[in-house]
């Protein structure tokens, strides 16, 4: 076990997770940045339109959600760490809340769906709906796929001879995890407080 | 359990105050004032940033890592607040 605590131990330089995924996250970063600022570019076009669609937006909503995924990423955080301290059991126990905090993030995003479209709103209700729908659908992919991986990451776990390649698992999976958290703070930040 | 007592626990604690006084900020009833929406996105990339550093570890990160990461976040978060500046200019 102590193969595991040197592949991830803290020192300088330590990818956090498989340097080769850095590049997918950073990608991603880039990609999500640029939508970021074309957001707030047109929303500066149309600042009316904009803040007339705040009041359709469920702050409640993106409140637990986002409360949901800061404690899902305290939970993926933890099991890197009881993982880095040689205790998979108990990283292993730390996956599964953060599992089930982005699962009930999925469900309050079919409820936050649900209430627009009840309310008639779809992508092509205004622009501030498209962006909505487009930006937040394309991070739900990225929480599923977030739960798909870590799901992997934390059975890996379980097994009676963790190696090192499982402990690298488990960072890379945490990486993309807090990625999509940090995405999200931004999202929650622009859609439903500033609108 | 030593665990739950670490530097984390307390990060996601602020996260928490954070996000609870953006939403008290962003939820005033009126539309958000330039000041108030300024505030918001400032809190935001400082939350992201204690995500990246503390929960991703990025602080242990090659150095080449934490300069992409902080650029970005610098450049989006200033890229958002000069266009919202200008928003509120032309309206």
């Amino acid at each position: 076990m102590t193969e595991c605590l040197a592949a991830t131990r803290h020192e300088a330089g330590h990818w956090p997770g498989e340097p080769a995924l850095w590049s997918l996250i950073c990608a991603d970063m880039a990609l999500f940045g640029f939508m970021f600022v074309v957001y707030a570019h047109d929303r500066a076009q149309n600042l009316t339109l904009f803040e007339a669609a705040r009041p359709a937006m469920n702050q409640a909503l993106g409140l637990a959600a986002t409360l949901l995924l800061l404690a899902s990423s305290w939970f993926i955080a933890s099991a890197v760490q009881a993982a880095r301290l040689d205790r998979p059991r108990i990283a292993r126990f730390c996956v599964l809340p953060g599992l089930l905090c982005a699962v009930a993030f999925c469900v309050l995003k079919y409820f936050d769906y649900a209430e627009k479209f009840q309310a008639g709103i779809t992508p092509n209700t205004n622009l501030f709906f498209t962006y909505y729908f487009a930006l937040t659908g394309i991070h739900l992919v990225h929480v599923l796929a977030a739960i798909g991986v870590m799901s992997w990451a934390g059975l890996r776990l379980g097994r009676p001879a963790t190696r090192t390649a499982d402990f690298v698992l488990l960072e890379s999976a945490a990486s993309f995890w807090h990625l999509v958290d940090i995405l999200w703070i931004m999202l929650f930040a622009l859609l439903y407080l500033i609108g | 359990m030593v665990l739950f007592r670490r530097r984390i626990t307390v990060i996601m604690a602020l996260l928490f105050m954070a996000t609870l006084i953006s939403c008290w900020l962003g939820n005033d009833g009126a539309a958000a004032s330039s000041r108030t929406a300024a505030v918001i996105i400032v809190i935001a990339a400082i939350k992201m940033r204690f995500v990246m550093c503390d929960f991703m570890e990025i602080k242990y990160a090659p150095l080449l890592l934490k300069f992409f990461c902080d650029a970005w976040i610098a450049t989006v978060a200033a890229a958002i607040l000069i266009l919202q500046w200008q928003a509120r200019i032309v309206s």
